[in-house]
């Protein structure tokens, strides 16, 4: 077998390769590069040795694209999603390396919005998501890359009503728009009055508060700035296709079910319209019936805002059903990547095989289940080279001392293993 | 006694603890109920039940695996509880291993009222509990059920005990339930640890040194200790990883082949039922809505309900359009009227037991969507439901007649969003600002035999109903 093409392979060692691949042909033409993952490391330093949770992750993400992250309990795959937030607390992680490049909706200072590579032909500028400022990143949480957690009911204040909730999103993002809507001349108030009058629509409403809202200069505002709120927030409910959006406003968490808890959620994630919506495990709590309309939902309105998703689940069945393309993590590292036909009819990592063998269809009814044999490696102390090198049916000598690099097989169909690296066919090393 | 000379000894008393004959059924239940009270009012008093567990009855013959599936509340995991006897029935029998003649003879006289059981079938009908109704048995009959039924919990880092080492969580029911000295008892634990995959070497661990996948392992050889007939099995892999879970399921294939045994299986994985399971029932909100072999329910569901969640489950390849459920399950403390699945069911009819509440929640649904509701919303002061009689009260600023129009079904702004609901108004009047009324008598669906020969709870496969 020849040597692939050299533009086509990617190590997982170098921050300075740019990706040449096809892989966003893949995906519909409308769609263009909105992040991009490189080498990324998290490093955990715990009493027992330095947990290496991410070791070499390497993605794109394209805008109106659904991709799915998959993996077992402790791939790495929500730390991923969580490091796009800043959301990893570190210490006690760090990271030793990697970026998460997200395009920004400022022209690219090189090519000034006509296109280079710095900026990827989009025009636009990147900026990297782990070296952002906390300030910035701010602007960015919510704003630009929204997020659904699991459990809604623990991810929603108990002791606040809806309202509070979607005004608080809508504030924090849409704050001024919505002041201007209701008229309020946002611009000629002074600094303070303005957190004033923000904390007031907020709901957030101490004694004291409530007082200096209603002296003069303030107490025109506050009834309309509740308006537009109000408005805005049974608009976003009404999108949502929750029964009753007016009634809802004013329940508290624990007197809704967790479905249409989380279609607030998804309500108060898209406040903003961000371009990137990170989804962690977020149907794993519902049943069957209520996920199959959360899913549902959330593909109408990516696709009227032209959202890019990431979705984070280790549901394969779900993943066949919603996602354009899939990454499949294995112990901190990305196994494979490519679309869902790809990976799904045509899968060619052992792990990605065997994950899929795992999984009860049609055809195992009453059998048995191939599975992996074994069960996942302590992250303090991965196997050396391949992480999956411990459990693969396949193994080959120089799969325990080298780490695969990733290959393109085509189609943005990409693999981290030996079976398709050219050592395969080196002698020395089979 | 050496231990190399043990082993023999050790398997001859493992097989000594199953039963001495092998009966065709090894579970019968009929007219199963687990009420629990909700308590309200200054006094706590009782107010109302929450129906667990309605009304079920079914038998799972000997060699099985009978799965159940629903939906979260449907008290799939109540049932559980109340056939290994960890929580009382409120009503209702249940019999373990009988032998097939008399499994039928029993659910004979219990099939007939009190008022047409004659008194020597009510003796006959105690004799028979007393031999084998699990909460009426006592002595070697009731040590019989406990030794023969064991249960695997769905989070085994839960149902383990942290301060126990593994070989002490295994030996605990053969302390219990053998005369084994000490060492036998640790001849038999490794015996089993082999048995479930684990090895040796997990003796002498603590659970938090295991994985969820090792945890369950060792739960299920907690559970085959003593050799039982049946094991109940409470989400067994829903806490693991799908690569893990293939190894439990293949583990506990294995075991059923090597020991003989029958397994209830409850799970809300539509793939992992119909991977294992033989028989599947369908609960929905504590009651059995259809109850097949695995084969008929997954290609040809008779119940809407189960047409539904296997439509909507992504484990199964439907190839066409999926079904869409509107609306969540309801409060299972204030269930639907007739047919509990009638207000989101996608086949429902005129017949299947509407009330004011749905007309209530049509209003409420559409208040956003529609104008002419909202209007018709907002004007409505109060309304008064009780079974299949309601009372809607508007405020002085509507048109009374209009509004009677509208809620009759007459006019088309609530009919354009359910017909069969406005089919079943039998009654309308008008009381001052008050709309009354009162819609089909319909009575909750029973199990019956459809044509195709399975159990359904459904009235569009009842004769009576057109």
């Amino acid at each position: 077998m020849n040597d692939p093409p050299a533009e086509k392979t990617r190590t997982t060692d170098g921050g300075t390769v740019i990706r040449q691949g096809t892989e966003g042909d893949a995906s519909t033409g409308s769609s263009e590069l909105l992040a991009e993952v490189r080498d990324l490391r998290l490093y955990f330093d715990t009493d027992r040795g330095v947990v290496k949770a991410l070791d070499g992750v390497d993605f794109d993400l394209y805008s109106g694209e659904i991709f799915a992250l998959v993996g077992e309990t402790g791939c790495g795959k929500s730390i991923t999603a969580r490091s796009f937030m800043q959301l990893v607390p570190t210490p006690p992680g760090r990271y030793p390396s990697g970026r998460i490049q997200m395009r920004s909706r400022d022209t690219c200072d090189a090519c000034g919005g006509s296109g280079c590579s710095e900026c990827r032909d989009t025009g636009n500028a990147f900026r990297d998501l782990l070296s952002v400022t906390a300030s910035e990143m701010e602007h960015i949480r919510g704003d630009r890359i929204a997020m659904i957690f699991q459990d809604p009911e623990e991810t929603l204040n108990p002791s606040l009503t809806l309202r509070s909730h979607l005004a608080e999103a809508i504030l924090a993002h849409q704050g001024e728009e919505v002041m201007r809507e209701a008229g309020v001349p946002v611009d000629d108030l002074n600094g303070i009055s303005k957190r004033m009058v923000r904390r007031y629509a907020s709901a957030e409403r101490s004694p004291l508060l409530t007082y200096i809202c209603s002296l003069p200069p303030l107490r025109k505002h506050k009834s309309a700035i509740r308006d537009a709120v109000r408005e805005r927030s049974l608009e976003l409910l009404g999108q949502t296709q929750l029964p009753n959006p007016k009634a809802a406003l004013s329940n508290y968490p624990h007197e809704m079910s967790g479905g249409q808890l989380q279609r607030v959620m998804i309500a108060m994630a898209l406040a903003a319209r961000p371009d990137l919506l990170v989804a962690d495990e977020a149907t794993t709590a519902l049943d069957v019936t209520t996920q199959a309309r959360i899913i549902e939902l959330v593909g109408e309105l990516q696709s009227e805002y032209n959202t890019g998703i990431l979705y984070i689940t280790h549901d394969l069945e779900l993943v066949s059903d919603i996602a354009d393309r899939v990454g499949v993590m294995y112990a901190g590292s990305m196994a494979e990547i490519g679309t869902v036909d790809h990976v799904y009819n045509d899968p060619l990592h052992p792990y990605t095989k065997g994950l899929l063998n795992s999984v009860p269809s049609e055809k195992t009814v009453g059998g048995r289940l191939q599975g992996i044999d074994g069960s996942i490696p302590d992250l303090t102390n991965p196997p050396k080279g391949c992480r999956f090198c411990t459990r693969c049916p396949d193994v080959m000598d120089h799969c325990s001392d080298v780490e695969p690099a990733i290959t393109d097989e085509g189609d943005g169909h990409e693999v981290a293993c030996h079976l398709y690296t050219d050592q395969r066919d080196d002698g020395s090393l089979t | 006694m050496s231990q190399s000379e043990n082993p023999d000894n050790v398997t001859d008393v493992g097989t000594a603890l199953s039963s001495e004959t092998k009966n065709e059924i090894i579970l019968q239940c009929t007219g199963l109920k687990k009420y629990y009270p909700v308590t309200g009012g200054v006094f706590q008093r009782k107010i109302s039940d929450v129906k667990a567990v309605d009304s079920v009855d079914f038998r799972i013959q000997r060699g099985d695996i009978q799965g159940i599936v629903g939906e979260s509340g449907c008290g799939k995991s109540t049932l559980a509880r109340v056939l290994v006897n960890l929580n009382e029935p409120t009503d209702g029998n249940i019999y373990f291993d009988v032998p097939g003649d008399i499994a039928d003879e029993i659910a004979e006289i219990e099939n007939k009222t009190d008022d047409e059981r004659t008194s020597a079938e009510d003796d006959r009908l105690e004799e028979l509990k007393s031999e084998y109704e699990i909460n009426t048995v006592t002595g070697k009959r009731a040590k019989h059920y406990r030794e023969n039924v064991q249960f695997v919990f769905q989070n085994p880092s839960n149902s383990l005990n942290p301060r126990k080492l593994i070989h002490q969580t295994v030996s605990q029911p053969l302390k219990v339930h053998t005369d084994l000295q000490t060492v036998e008892r640790e001849e038999r634990v490794r015996e089993l640890l082999n048995q479930v995959g684990l090895g040796e070497d997990f003796m002498y661990r603590y659970p938090h040194q295991l994985s969820g996948g090792q945890k369950q392992r060792v739960a299920i050889a907690r559970a085959i200790a003593t050799n039982p007939d049946f094991i109940v099995l409470d989400e067994p892999t829903s806490a693991l990883d799908v690569s893990v879970q293939a190894q439990i399921l293949n583990l506990l294939q294995d075991l059923r082949e090597e020991l003989d045994l029958t397994y209830l299986f409850i799970t809300h994985d539509l793939g992992v039922i119909r991977h294992v399971a033989t028989n599947v029932a369908v609960m929905y909100l504590g009651k059995v809505v259809e109850n097949a072999s695995r084969s008929e329910l997954f290609q040809e569901p008779e119940h809407p309900y189960t047409e539904a969640l296997i439509s909507s489950s992504p484990a199964i390849e439907t190839g066409g359009d999926r079904i869409r459920l509107s609306g969540d399950v309801p409060d299972p403390e204030d269930r639907p009227t007739g047919c509990y699945f009638h207000p989101r069911c996608h086949k429902s009819e005129s017949f299947c037991g509407w009330n004011g509440t749905d007309v209530l929640s049509i209003l409420q649904v559409n208040v956003t969507k529609d104008e002419r509701v909202e209007t018709l919303f907002d004007e409505l002061n109060d309304t008064e439901i009780d079974g299949y009689h309601a009372e809607f009260e508007f405020t002085n600023r509507v048109d009374i007649q209009r509004v009677k129009g509208e809620l009759s079904g007459e006019e088309d702004t609530l009919r354009s969003h359910n017909d069969e609901l406005f089919d079943a108004v039998t009654d309308v009047d008008v009381e001052g600002q008050t709309v009354v009324l009162s819609f089909r008598d319909i009575e909750t669906p029973e199990l019956i035999e459809s044509e195709s020969g399975r159990d359904v709870a459904c009235h569009l496969y009842d004769d009576d109903y057109e």
